[in-house]
């Protein structure tokens, strides 16, 4: 079986690539479509675009088979070492990817526009060529690794969470670009804006969730729930960032345009906590 | 006076204010992940922490060194500014939810049936049916199933020129926030708690057959009887324990074994296990051939840069008279390297006057050959591990964990079961048409738009299938 994994991780790569070429293209469709002006608001009637709704639709399809792949390649990968993807950075990479395709998946059927995928399976497809230049061989899990639920919950809440704040990137870049509604092939900017918030109250609990489990385990493994260790410190503002997007949105004249760029903010902070271990030292840096 | 007081009240009810303090620990939670901060055991001893900032730190960055260390950047979290960034939000939290909290309380428990009129007539959120069919009553009846439906609450008042309906949902939930923020109260409250009536000890090294005392007027001691380390075949570590003897006033209380993730608690302290090394036992006699040390001694620390670091350890010889101990470093060889100073089976011996950073005397020993030095003997007797813990006390701790979770379930309440409401007017219009009017109000909002465009459509169907009835 564990023979079965680069195999699955090939296929699932191979798969988001394609699905990746295929939303663009579908995006570039709908916007010459736009052009001669067949579609506006992001949806028409299938008859009329059907030119943009192939490719968006094999793109779909792509997605799904990608995510099934991967689920397969951490399913193998999980029965060979004996425990959930906690232990690299090439299993939290894989890890990511699949929040990812899950979270669009699910915020596309739920609003019905698919522009979104053209900007945020890239990213997926971007997390699994990383997972790929790492060294994949699973090591033995060192002692303070040997909490196996604990830290499977930690990873899976996280890749829900971080699944999520790459849609909220993906609204933000288009809200830009959408701010004064003149582009017609995308949906209005009040639902771009939305679609974030509504991205961000699903990551913000799960992140939240994620920070105490971690702090949960550091507390059973070192007896210090926190300890301003570069990572940890990393996570916080990355929370913190967010946390000012939810309050930004209570105060008048902060919707749009200014709480997209703190969206965009947010998902850099994540990105720097992710990577920190380049450049922050720290307990995780072993991990 | 109390203008002054309302200004300040004012200042710190505002979500702006919060805004700006967010951005402030923001801010300084991203120096403090980029610059080195000082370790709090260094911080703690003020001798220790002006070595460290003249060589790490000026090492790491030179003349800033001085500036950073003014402005407290070795230590952001325990800075003045983090701290009173962090108590100015603890205020802004208290003072925004007792601000708001009548207004909160009464769109919780009262639901006002009428809008002033003009609500009805203008504004974005608000749909405007019609039906030629219909008795006002029978609309009304419409909106209000279509409103039960949707699990919303319904209030009726019938006035003599309309049928008004009000309808809510999950309007206990607003309450949510207010656990959020109380959470984030408690949780501060949990960490001050936390690090003034704790203590954290972050190497407590025993060697295999000593004990060492605990400290912090705890009148503990911990005693390891054996540690044993094991290795996965690729390389890493697999387990490390240590089966200990806890002593309370010098009686024993607990005999266990502790690994890692499984701490040894008792009446709230905990024993974690962190790490270990080798440890050499020295006997010491003086000129009259009385043993004055016998004890193993714990290489914890290490000297020396790469690649000749030294496991490194020491102890103390109490002179005659107060003042005149002399501090014994002991060094071990270098493991890995072939140490061009120190082979395996030899230790080297630094002599100290307490307080003095000039060695008395320098002397390569070998096991079990006894050396005179200073006028004492000094026996390496041989080579043992010394097992490391962390040792906490926190009694903020379960504070932390109730008011996280709090925190979670304060967050899942606002965000999925967002409160809304909503107001209908039904009423006989021109020629006998009977018109229907929903409102909400709302600031902007695409989802309460969206919930009030699904409602108004469904009404509207309800109403069209009625006139084919
Ligand atoms: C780090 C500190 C804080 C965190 C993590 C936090 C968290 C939250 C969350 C999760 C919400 C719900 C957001 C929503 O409904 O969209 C919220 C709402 C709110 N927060 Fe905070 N908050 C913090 C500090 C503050 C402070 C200092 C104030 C004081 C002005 C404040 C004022 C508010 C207000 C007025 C609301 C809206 C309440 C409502 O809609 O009923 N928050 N906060």
């Amino acid at each position: 079986m564990a023979k079965m994994e680069p195999f699955m991780f090939m296929a699932a790569l191979i798969s988001l690539g394609v699905s990746a070429v295929f939303y663009l293209w579908y995006a570039t469709r709908m916007r010459r479509l736009a052009r001669q002006g067949v579609v506006a608001g992001g949806e028409a009637a299938p008859g009329e675009t059907l030119q943009a709704w192939e490719p968006g639709r094999f793109a779909t399809m792509m997605a799904i088979l990608g995510l099934v792949f991967l689920t397969l390649s951490m399913t193998f990968r999980w029965v060979a070492t004996g425990h959930g993807p906690f232990s690299n950075m090439y299993e939290y990479s894989q890890a990511w990817s699949w929040g990812i395709v899950a979270a669009l998946l699910y915020f596309q059927r739920r609003y019905r526009f698919k522009v979104l995928g053209a900007l945020v399976v890239p990213v997926a497809v971007f997390f699994l060529l990383y997972a790929y230049s790492l060294p994949s061989r699973a090591l033995p899990l060192v002692p303070a690794l040997q909490q196996s639920l604990l830290l499977t919950i930690h990873v899976a809440v996280a890749m829900i969470a971080y699944g999520t704040f790459a849609i909220a990137f993906g609204t933000a870049v288009l809200y830009l670009f959408q701010r004064r509604d003149r582009v017609s092939w995308l949906p209005s900017s009040g639902l771009l804006d939305d679609l974030g918030y509504r991205a961000i109250i699903v990551g913000f609990p799960l992140m939240t969730l994620t920070i105490v489990l971690g702090a949960l385990w550091a507390d059973i493994a070192w007896g210090r729930y926190w300890g301003w260790d570069p990572k940890e410190t990393a996570s916080l503002v990355a929370w913190l960032i967010y946390g000012g997007y939810l309050h930004a949105r209570l105060v008048a004249g902060w919707r749009g345009t200014r709480s997209s760029i703190l969206l965009l903010v947010g998902f850099a902070a994540v990105l720097f906590t992710y990577f920190g271990n380049y450049f922050l030292g720290g307990l995780h840096s072993y991990a | 006076m109390n203008a002054v007081a309302r200004r300040v009240w004012r200042f710190f009810c505002s979500v702006r204010l919060a805004l700006i303090l967010i951005l402030v620990l923001t801010g300084l939670s991203v120096l403090g992940a980029l610059i080195m901060q000082v370790p709090p055991e260094v911080k703690a001893d003020p001798a220790d922490y002006q070595w460290w900032l003249n060589n790490p730190a000026r090492e790491r960055f030179g003349l800033w060194a001085g500036p950073l260390h003014r402005l407290w950047l070795f230590d952001v979290f325990h800075s003045p500014w983090f701290l009173g960034a962090g108590l100015l939000l603890v205020v802004n939290i208290v003072v925004c939810t007792l601000n708001r909290w009548p207004s909160v309380w009464r769109s919780v428990t009262q639901l006002r049936v009428t809008l002033p009129p003009q609500l009805y007539e203008t504004g974005s959120n608000r749909v405007q049916l019609s039906s030629p069919r219909l008795s006002p009553e029978q609309v009304e009846a419409a909106v209000q199933r279509v409103l039960r439906r949707h699990r919303y609450r319904v209030l009726r008042e019938n006035h003599p020129e309309a049928i008004f309906v009000a309808g809510d949902k999950n309007r206990h939930f607003r309450l949510g926030t207010y656990l959020v923020h109380l959470s984030i109260v408690l949780f501060i409250a949990a960490y001050i708690i936390g690090s003034t009536y704790g203590f954290r000890l972050n190497a407590l090294m025993v060697p295999e057959g000593s004990v060492r005392e605990v400290g912090q007027d705890t009148g503990l001691s911990l005693k390891v009887l054996s540690f044993v380390d094991e290795y996965w075949p690729e390389g890493p570590p697999k387990d490390y324990r240590s089966e200990v003897v806890l002593y309370e006033a010098g009686q024993e209380v607990r005999r266990a074994t502790i690994r890692v993730n499984h701490p040894l608690r008792y009446n709230g302290i905990r024993f974690y296990q962190a790490f270990y090394g080798p440890a050499v036992v020295m006997e010491v006699h003086d000129s009259d051939d009385r043993l004055v040390f016998n004890d193993a001694v714990a290489l914890g620390w290490v000297s020396g840069k790469e690649p000749f670091q030294r496991p490194l350890g020491l102890f103390n010889l109490p002179g005659s008279d107060p003042g005149s101990d002399t501090e014994v470093y002991v060094v071990g060889p270098t493991s890995g390297y072939a140490d061009p100073l120190l082979k395996a089976g030899q230790v080297r011996l630094e002599l100290y006057r307490t307080g003095s950073r000039t060695p008395l005397a320098v002397k390569t020993v070998s096991q079990g050959q006894p050396e005179p030095l200073l006028g004492y003997t000094f026996t390496f007797v041989r080579e043992k591990q010394f097992s490391g813990f962390q040792v906490s006390k926190d009694p903020g701790n379960l504070l932390i964990w109730i008011s996280s979770g709090l925190f979670v379930l304060g967050m899942s309440l606002v965000f999925y079961f967002p409160h809304r409401q909503l107001w209908a007017r039904c009423w006989r219009g021109e020629r006998g048409k009977t018109e229907v009017v929903l409102r909400t109000i709302s600031s902007r909002s695409y989802a309460v738009t969206s919930e009030l465009e699904g409602l108004a459509s469904e009404l509207s169907q309800a109403l069209g299938q009625g006139k084919e009835a």
